[in-house]
């Protein structure tokens, strides 16, 4: 298994670099002068001392010397500065992480487990009213943007129905855990809706195409309960595609985070990344950007170990 | 081989679906009012009226009046022309360039092939809202711009679909007779491996113009896509964010947001009908 986890690990170095060259590449293509950004809108600065500034920054070398240099760099775990306020990159990311992180592993979680349930609920009422209703549910939830979702929420729940804060965020090492869910409740519903949907979706299809299979016959035959052959029998059998289908929307995930943290003014990752693109932050964008990136390789190989785990022919090949 | 009765076959069959009809029925209709809008309603979009400003739906303005007493009626369909122009002309440009390096990835394989995918697996590695914000912020903002970012964020998933197709194409018993026969790449290529990936064109095209829309109102939303005096639904519900506008005044932005849910959720209809239309495996009628 060890060296299974090795082997990924390796396949996934050179995409690791492509993402740095990439990123690199497209900032650096970005228009419009970096060094203004240091400068009050309104005073005027002399060619030589913008001359100065960028020198001081380093963006004066040549590309190549500026990504060698930004490689050794981020080996070495120092992200640069930011442009804005010259606070350290890492510093800046890893204050916004642990919002983010909550806000994800909550809507990932909750919306696993209700999407499951769901899905089996409406696999087993195959063609009833509520599984019809269930998929115009799951067919409006994939067609509204987050945002919208989110701005809907907060005025259903928030404005006219007053039960939830409208934004900001409470911190779980200081807050007692109900105040942590009173600002959370809303904004993971929100991300987790179209997750939700999505999973709901193929596990109900995961569980309607094994379904047909003939040990489910013969568990059925036994004198098992419907319950026994859906959950022991059918269900393992369906998990291969929904443990993809978790792995391939959790970046979607994560981009649904910048919308909800835009509208409930939660201060994760998300914000910054606004902040950055705003202000062309170039070492807070790619920092955000190669942190997201690792994170999804990541996830990536930890979905690959599941199935191997799930299902042991896959380790074989 | 006659093509206008497989024409009529798949249209037969795409019919029979109900929930194909509905989407296809309510799609034109919205696209027919937001492009004649002009022409449809008595007020013009950017009509300034300091008389008439914030109100509520009433009978004289559908939908009532923003801030400064322009018509929501008239706006929210402007808005939506710019949404669909936005939709349609990404994914023109993503089945523009897809298409190409897919057929080019498929056709030629070794290096060529190798160079594209690992791209392409770059690209779709990264939630699409990250990709689309960077490269917003190196391209730049307004209709023409996000049209652009939206198309380079698109094409790798239609370079995929057409590079499989192609692949498999090209092992074909009838390439391999025409490449006998002395037919040229460009030949092969344009005369019997494009014809050939038209049904995954056509469905990538319907969902993907889904996506499209759903990410120009993303990049309008938090302030990256379309840009003033350009107005699309994504800008419309964005005036939301200001608290007071979200609580006082719901005609602004609500409409904007129906029609994205109810466009999007059409286009969804059509593409699943298209889909079933040309797989192969529902085919027996």
């Amino acid at each position: 298994m060890l060296k299974y986890i090795f082997k990924r690990l390796l396949v996934n170095i050179p995409t690791m670099f492509a993402i740095l060259v990439t990123v690199f590449v497209l900032i650096n293509m970005a228009p419009g002068d970096p060094v203004d950004a240091f400068v009050p809108p309104n005073t005027a600065l002399t060619d030589e001392q913008k001359a100065v500034l960028r020198h001081d920054l380093g963006l004066d070398k040549a590309l190549p010397v500026r990504f060698v240099i930004w490689i050794g760099q981020v080996a070495s775990g120092d992200l640069g500065y930011r442009y804005k306020n010259g606070a350290k990159v890492l510093d800046e990311i890893q204050s916004r992480v642990m919002p983010t992180l909550l806000l994800a592993f909550s809507g990932l979680a909750g919306g696993s487990l209700l999407g499951i349930m769901l899905g089996i609920f409406s696999s087993r009422r195959y063609n009833s009213r509520i599984d019809h209703l269930l998929s115009i549910f799951a067919y409006v939830a994939i067609s509204s943007p987050v945002f919208l979702l989110g701005i809907l929420g907060m005025y259903l729940f928030s404005l006219k129905l007053g039960w939830f804060p409208t934004g900001g965020y409470s911190d779980p090492g200081k807050d007692n855990p109900l105040t942590i869910l009173y600002y959370l409740a809303l904004p993971a519903s929100v991300l987790s809706i179209q997750f939700i949907a999505i999973l709901m979706r193929y596990t109900r299809a995961g569980l309607l195409g094994v379904m047909t299979q003939d040990y489910i016959r013969t568990a059925r035959a036994k004198g098992l309960s419907a319950r026994a052959v859906t959950l022991r029998h059918a269900f393992p059998n369906a998990l291969i595609p929904i443990v993809t289908v978790i792995g391939a929307n959790l970046s979607a995930l994560i981009g649904g985070a910048v919308f909800v943290e835009t509208v409930f003014s939660w201060p994760g990752l998300g914000m910054l990344f606004l902040d950055g693109i705003e202000s062309r932050d170039y070492p807070l964008i790619m920092g955000i950007a190669l942190l997201m990136a690792m994170a999804i390789l990541l996830v990536n190989m930890l979905t690959d170990v599941i199935y191997s785990w799930i299902d042991p022919r896959i380790s074989l090949k | 081989m006659n093509h206008s009765s497989i024409g009529a076959a798949r249209w037969r069959k795409f019919k029979s679906s109900k929930a194909a009809m509905f989407g296809l029925v309510v799609f034109l209709t919205i696209a027919f009012i937001c492009v004649f809008s002009s022409q449809l309603f008595h007020f013009d979009s950017n009509a300034i009226d300091l008389e008439s400003t914030l109100l509520p739906p009433s009978r004289m303005h559908w939908l009532g009046t923003d801030q400064i007493g322009r018509d929501i009626l008239a706006r929210t369909f402007a808005a939506g022309r710019i949404s669909l122009l936005v939709g349609v002309a990404s994914v023109a440009l993503a089945l523009l360039i897809g298409t190409l390096l897919g057929a080019l990835a498929g056709y030629f394989g070794g290096w060529v092939d190798n160079l594209i995918m690992r791209f392409v697996d770059m690209v779709m590695t990264f939630p699409p809202i990250i990709v689309l914000m960077t490269l917003a912020a190196v391209i730049g903002s307004g209709t023409g711009k996000t049209v652009i970012v939206i198309g380079l964020l698109s094409w790798p998933l239609v370079c995929r679909l057409v590079r499989a197709r192609v692949l498999s194409i090209r092992e074909m018993e009838f390439v391999a007779a025409a490449r006998t026969l002395g037919a040229s790449h460009t030949y092969i290529l344009f005369k019997h491996c494009m014809p050939n990936t038209m049904d995954v064109l056509v469905v990538f095209s319907s969902l993907g113009f889904v996506s499209a829309i759903l990410a120009e109102a993303g990049l309008s939303f938090l302030g990256l896509g379309v840009q003033f005096p350009d107005a699309s639904w994504g800008s419309l519900i964005s005036i939301a964010r200001e608290a007071s506008v979200l609580k006082q005044y719901p005609w602004i932005w609500l409409p904007s947001g129906v029609f994205i849910v109810v466009t999007a959720l059409s286009a969804n209809f059509i593409g699943d009908g298209l889909r079933q239309t040309f797989d192969p495996k529902t085919n027996k009628e």
